[in-house]
């Protein structure tokens, strides 16, 4: 019916070739300047945490009395503060804390929360009604507080910190996991599952989980800033970590208290926090676009 | 009949990553007083982009490369497109409805405030006033139990009636041109019919122009009285719709008019598709853009430019290199 | 939903480790070695030695009569505790609360309707440092900034307004803003993508085929829907300001309730803490149902369910 002449310069127009989803996740991730800003201080951030003993001039628990109080020097860059230990070394050492508490609370507060809105969004119901009733109780709660309480009821220390923390932040990874599972178990390759006698425990970690991936990733990152926030303003309170050991919260509360004459002990800590807080978040904005943009102005 | 709204050698580009889209790339038509005129082509075309850019509504990246849009002797696109000149005359002397209605109305706003508000802005009625007068235009479209409907929100329409709203608000300040764009392709059939009818019927009480831009030939064979058919972003195609069925000119609008299933046709006889995919509008080559999937085409479409409309006779135009009336010897309709 | 909170407030309080009354027995200005009749009588005295179920009941009953028990330390009634440190508190967090909207969600408007130009990229940029802050940090900025340097802002202390308007108002300037800060950032930033969101919906064309000026199309059509999603991000303020309160009583010494509910955890406070905590759980109790009211009002679709 219709010639089709071989010798036809014009070719059929084809549709554009397709990016691979790879490539176009790491095109509109690195696509934004402040994006690679955070990579790079998280990177920074890691190293020197890791490595903090070799990068770190000065023992940051060794005490100089013949130097307390220093304005920042050659040699002590950023001052030494009331016990005459190096500030800049405490800072280093910091970040430690503030990595530890971030990513650990963090990791807590996931697995937890995570398991919880799973069970609740899957089995639905009572099920759902009173683990739901339970998160937005502790949704109620000043997040600040909750800890305080519960790091006042397991004492001081690290460790306690960082449960206390996590339990603080399991609401959202509760409401996150319990909205997909619910709906999610409503598609038809769940019915199908269901169907050839799948277990319920395999359905939920095989079918359902793996669906939500990417805003769990999007939330995490974004609750990391979160999490190092928090633990600041609780050591800072006089919870937690408190001198000797370093964290960035307690130094500006010490420099709080010598504020005239050293102020580089209360701001250089904040500074750190700002840095970090901000490449976490900038990273989580990053990862969102490119996981899903449509996810913009949800998360 | 005056000529109403005149549109010369309308460029629209959009500047994407890919490159930059014509997507309207010199269209020249014309709509005279009380007409019905029909814009017929494919998605992605640029039929619908060439109204937007009648009433500057075009979002960026795209913007308007050049034209004239020639309205009560003014260009239009002289205007700055937030100013006040151009303000007066949308939803006042030019309205415009659109294809979803599901979505065109403000949900967290009563259908009366959505009508209201033109009023007060176009006729400076006062509250009472247009609030009579926007029941009174529920009742002309046909919205039952007016009075009350006036305060509801659009999710408590359908969609059909969500549509007879939008043109309820098109129709309020009287406009000289409606600018229907796919009005009822959301739609179904039913509606569709009831909704077109309506449509006829209040352009022909208020004596405005229609211009009814869709991909359904159906649509303009009822009640269009001039066709023009795009295609890339051009008119390959004009003339009135009789003449248009009866004797069609140019190789798209024939391969559109063989898709369409008639009635009086033989049962066994296959409906013949179009080869091939609409053009990738970015980049395009300067040779006509139906050439891949054209039947008819020879030597000259391959090295001659996209070609220009010339007539064939009154009121009908083609841009096409090819004779057709020679090649085909046949005519579609009995 | 409520008396889950107090359970568990409860609860948490017996479980704290350490005992109360010897806490406050070794405080006691009374140094001397106390006998273990004179515990169990002062034991006695607070309801402390009754199992735990009926001293439960003991302070719900209190509660409903306004009582809130007495504080062991501080041997004055809870309820006056409270009754001094809430007003404070309610006054700092709602002028912040106030504020951080005032300001955030007219400044997430215009960054969402002047996209991509200097006021966005500008407001942008001061959002993003907003959440990044810690608020007790920027306190301690400004009142060396404005306190100790500028001398323009008294850098401690709190004065009820009734007293002495200007100096209260003066004072209540850093830790207001502090407080805000977070949600003020946070604000914008939900605002601005919500505005965006809605800028590009099909009704918002409609708005500007009927030939509105832009300010009736963004205030009168976009905004009304833009900001639903704040309000719920709004609600979830008011838990986090009084939080925030916690920091920044701290900072600049006013007495408010965050000061009372830290003092107390610190100490061992049973009746304090708990009296702080049931108050701070009913407010935001109250403040989400008020949320929750608002938002049937601004979405019609809610409504008429």
């Amino acid at each position: 019916m219709a010639e089709q002449d071989e010798t036809r310069p014009v070719e059929f127009m084809e549709m554009p070739p397709r990016v691979s989803a790879f490539k176009r996740f790491f095109r509109v991730f690195f696509s934004r300047g402040v994006v690679i800003f955070g990579l790079v201080v998280i990177v920074v951030l890691t190293i020197t945490a890791i490595f903090a003993p070799l990068i770190a001039p000065y023992d940051p628990y060794k005490q100089d009395l013949t130097n307390v109080k220093s304005q920042p020097s050659a040699e002590h860059p950023l001052g030494t503060d009331t016990l005459g230990r190096d500030t800049l070394s405490r800072i280093i050492y910091g970040s430690r804390t503030s990595l530890i508490v971030g990513f650990v609370a963090i990791g807590f507060a996931a697995a937890v929360g995570m398991t919880l809105g799973l069970i609740a969004g899957y089995f639905g119901g009572i099920t759902y009604a009173i683990i739901m009733r339970l998160i937005d109780a502790l949704m109620a709660f000043p997040m600040i507080l909750l800890a305080l309480t519960i790091a006042a009821l397991l004492g001081s220390g690290l460790t306690n910190i960082v449960i206390a923390l996590g339990i603080s932040m399991i609401p959202p990874y509760a409401r996150l996991m319990c909205g997909q599972a619910l709906t999610i178990k409503e598609n038809d390759y769940v019915t199908a599952a269901q169907s050839l006698g799948a277990s319920n425990r395999h359905i939920m970690l095989r079918h359902i989980a793996p669906n939500c991936f990417p805003p769990l990733i999007v939330l995490m990152t974004m609750m990391i800033g979160a999490a190092i926030l928090a633990e600041a303003g609780l050591s800072f309170l006089g919870v937690g970590i408190s001198p000797p050991g370093a964290a960035w919260g307690a130094m500006v509360s010490e420099g709080y208290r010598y504020l005239l004459t050293i102020p580089v002990l209360s701001f250089a800590p904040g500074v750190a926090i700002m840095l970090v807080v901000f490449a976490f978040n900038m990273v989580g904005d990053g990862l969102r676009d490119a996981l899903d943009p449509r996810l913009r102005g949800t998360l | 009949m005056s000529v109403l709204l005149e549109v010369r050698n309308l460029k629209t580009h959009f500047k994407t990553e890919s490159g930059l889209v014509k997507a309207v790339d010199g269209i020249s038509y014309h709509i005279d007083e009380q007409e019905i005129v029909g814009l017929v082509g494919e998605s992605g075309c640029g039929k619908s982009v060439s109204q937007l850019s009648v009433m500057q509504l075009i979002p960026t990246p795209g913007e308007i490369a050049s034209g004239e849009v020639i309205f009560e002797g003014q260009d239009l696109l002289k205007f700055k497109s937030g100013g006040a000149e151009m303000r007066s005359i949308r939803g006042a002397k030019i309205a415009m409805i659109f294809q979803e209605p599901m979505t065109s109305l403000n949900p967290v706003l009563t259908i009366g405030r959505q009508l209201t508000e033109t009023l007060e802005l176009h006729l400076s009625m006062d509250r009472e006033a247009s609030r009579e007068q926007a029941i009174e235009l529920l009742k002309l479209v046909g919205i039952p139990s007016a009075e009350s409907r006036v305060e509801d929100y659009p999710h408590q329409f359908s969609g059909g009636m969500r549509q007879r709203v939008m043109i309820a608000m098109a129709l309020s300040c009287d406009p000289r041109i409606l600018i229907a764009d796919e009005p009822t392709t959301a739609l179904d059939v039913t509606t569709q019919a009831q909704l077109l009818e309506l449509m006829k019927d209040l352009v022909d009480r208020f004596r405005a122009s229609l211009i009814i831009v869709t991909h359904n030939l159906g649509v303009v064979a009822r009640y269009a009285q001039r066709i023009y058919v795009m295609y890339a972003g051009r008119i390959v195609e004009e003339g009135t719709t009789k003449d248009i069925f009866a004797h069609p000119l140019h190789p798209y609008t024939i391969g559109l008019l063989k898709c369409v299933p008639r009635l009086d046709e033989e049962p066994d006889k296959k409906l013949v598709p179009i080869v091939g995919l609409p053009p990738n509008l970015v980049n395009m080559p300067p040779t006509c853009a139906f050439l891949p999937r054209c039947p008819y085409s020879s030597g000259i479409c391959r090295q001659k430019h996209w070609p220009e409309l010339r007539q064939i006779h009154d009121n009908h135009y083609i841009a096409c290199y090819a004779d057709i009336q020679e090649k085909q010897g046949e005519s579609i309709t009995k | 939903m409520l008396i889950l909170a107090t359970m568990i407030v409860f609860l948490l309080m017996r479980l704290l480790p350490g005992d109360p009354i010897l806490l406050y027995v070794s405080q006691d200005e009374f140094s001397r070695i106390t006998s273990a009749e004179e515990i169990a009588a002062i034991r006695h005295q607070f309801g402390l030695d009754k199992p735990y179920h009926l001293q439960y009941i003991d302070w719900i009953g209190g509660v409903l009569r306004g009582d809130l028990g007495r504080s062991i330390f501080l041997g004055i009634s809870v309820s006056d505790e409270i009754r001094r440190a809430l007003p404070i508190s309610l006054y700092l967090g709602i002028v912040a609360f106030i504020v951080a909207h005032l300001f955030g969600i007219p400044a997430g408007v215009i960054c969402a309707v002047r996209r991509g130009r200097w006021a966005d990229t500008f407001l942008t940029i001061l959002a993003n440092l907003g959440i990044t802050a810690p608020i007790f940090w920027v306190g301690i900025l400004m009142i060396y900034g404005f306190g100790l340097h500028l001398g323009w802002l008294p850098i401690q202390g709190y004065t009820s307004p009734a007293e002495n308007f200007w100096l209260s108002l003066r004072q209540i300037i850093m830790p207001v803003f502090c407080l805000a800060l977070p949600h003020m950032a946070g604000s914008t930033r939900q605002t601005r993508s919500a505005m965006l969101e809605v800028i590009r919906q099909d009704y918002i064309r409609t708005a500007w085929a009927k030939g509105l000026r832009e300010r009736t199309v963004i205030m009168r059509h976009a905004v009304k829907n833009g900001i639903i999603p704040v309000v719920t991000l709004a609600g979830m303020a008011i838990p986090r300001i009084f939080g925030g309160q916690v920091l920044i009583e701290t900072v600049f010494n006013i007495p408010g309730m965050g000061r009372l509910a830290v003092d107390a955890l610190f100490s061992q406070d049973y009746a304090v803490t708990q009296g702080v905590i049931l108050m701070i759980a009913m407010i935001i109790v109250l403040s989400n149902l008020a949320v929750d009211i608002s938002y049937g009002w601004l979405n019609p679709k809610v409504r008429y369910q």
